[in-house]
């Protein structure tokens, strides 16, 4: 093995040169060991280059920090604003109609004619901050702070039930039950059982008691029109917590008319009379119609 | 003591010790292999940062073998190649120009041009090995540490290298 790499042996010093010298070119051989020794080194920059180097470390620490930072922070505000802004609910009543709507607690918003109401879904839990354009009867379940933004001002409660108006320059807030508190501009007035208050510009107007169970413009009726009958029937079910069968009807029958949300004889005496129909009682929570068989 | 309780080499002065002691070889690997000093010195840079990068996780008796594995790795096909140009230490040890005769003169000066060729046209690896040994004073040891490869195959290296300078420069007379 050793013979095979004699040449580099002798460069290296490990052999003399009678050891190699019957190679082939032994002449020039040596010349190159010789002459390849004077060459110099190539000239670096050591200083210099350690100088950018420091450079570069600092910045590409500072950089590449931020960097990692600023892309948490962007990604943690996207996915939160998508997130907020996905689970934002909104509902908006008919310019003639009024609309119910269920929070995830079972807090329940009436909403006037003609008005807005926007809640959030997935941060409920965390945090009950609503807004209404418009007007609306609240009826909050107990838990933390409710909170009904409005342009001109904000009403705060824990659980309690209480109607908030807020348009054009008018805010009006009726307490029904509880306490709520109310801010309007630096205004901030705590409303008990049966109090109103109404502000003008910011300015308190009226301050007064009720005497209500409920505001007066809930409307006890539901208004349909060329409705499809179990849509009909759905809306009954639900006002008066009963269940109604109507698999022996035609499903096809369409209803156009009003029937009272407080009166379940007086609605189920006018779908009778409407469809010549006639229903059994099965219990005091569960009907049966069927078709009139006196005809 | 304090090197041992962290044994990393993100200290300040644990790095600036390993840069003196190892940059200049490592320089002049990259300028026999590219032949731009230039080159060589933007690559030293990149493989120092390399490793600061990565200081925490590269202890510091591991600091030098982890520089030559950044380094092997950089010059691998980044560059485009070009002729290593070397220059001729001006004064040259034991030799006073009265015991020349010109003649003597004038076939060195010959040979030194043939020299310089002869190693430009070396392939890649015989050249870097080589010029390590006689430039930069390594050991076949200290060579074979830096490409990454066994005695034997820098061994081998030289041994090529010489035979195929000697050829080159013989039959070009």
């Amino acid at each position: 093995m050793k013979q095979k790499y004699n040449l580099a042996d002798w460069l290296d010093g490990k052999v003399d040169d009678e050891a190699v010298q019957n190679t082939k070119g032994f002449d020039t051989l040596k010349k190159i060991k010789m002459y390849s020794a004077h060459f110099q080194k190539p000239e670096f920059k050591k200083d210099e280059v350690y100088k950018a180097i420091e450079k570069k470390k600092s910045s590409h620490r500072k950089t590449k920090f931020n960097w990692s930072i600023a892309a948490t922070i962007l990604l943690i505000i996207g996915v939160s604003t998508l997130v907020f802004t996905l689970s934002n609910k909104d509902f908006t009543s008919k310019i003639n109609s009024q609309e119910t709507v269920l929070l995830p607690d079972d807090s329940k918003v009436i909403l006037a004619q003609n008005s807005k109401f926007q809640f959030n879904n997935w941060f409920w839990s965390f945090d009950r901050t609503t807004k209404l354009f418009g007007k609306a009867y609240f009826d909050v379940a107990k838990g933390k702070t409710f909170t009904v933004k409005t342009d001109l001002g904000t009403v705060q409660v824990l659980g309690t039930r209480f109607g908030v108006e807020s348009r054009d320059s008018i805010f009006k807030v009726v307490c029904y039950e509880g306490s709520v508190r109310v801010t309007s501009l630096e205004n901030e007035i705590i409303l008990e059982k049966d109090q109103f208050v109404a502000f003008q510009n910011g300015r308190k107007v009226v301050q007064s008691n009720v005497y209500i169970d409920q505001p007066d413009w809930i409307s006890t009726k539901n208004v349909f029109k060329n409705a499809p009958l179990s849509e009909v029937i759905l809306q009954l079910e639900k006002d008066y917590t009963i269940e109604i069968d109507i698999s022996k009807l035609n499903q096809n029958e369409r209803f156009t008319g009003s029937l009272p949300s407080d009166n379940l004889s007086l609605a189920l005496d006018i779908l009778v009379k409407t469809y010549q129909i006639n229903f059994k009682v099965v219990n005091k929570n569960k009907f049966i119609f069927v078709e009139d068989e006196t005809r | 003591m304090e090197k041992q309780l962290v044994d990393n080499v993100c200290e300040e002065q644990v790095f600036e010790g390993i840069y003196s002691k190892n940059s200049e070889v490592i320089n002049n690997y990259f300028f026999y292999k590219f032949g731009n000093q230039v080159m060589a010195e933007e690559s030293v840079q990149e493989a120092f940062i390399k490793l600061w990068e990565n200081c925490k996780k590269v202890p510091f008796a591991k600091a030098k073998s982890y520089l030559y594995t950044v380094a092997n790795n950089i010059s691998l096909n980044k560059y485009k190649h070009q002729k290593v140009v070397l220059k001729y230490a001006k004064t040259e040890p034991q030799q006073t120009e009265d015991l020349q005769s010109p003649e003597y003169k004038m076939e060195e000066k010959e040979f030194k041009v043939k020299l310089e060729k002869a190693i430009q046209d070396l392939s890649e690896k015989q050249r870097t090995a080589f010029l390590l040994h006689r430039i930069d004073n390594r050991s076949y040891k200290e060579i074979a540490e830096i490409l990454n490869i066994s005695v034997k195959a820098v061994e081998k290296r030289m041994q090529k290298a010489l035979e195929g300078m000697r050829k080159q420069i013989d039959e070009f007379k």
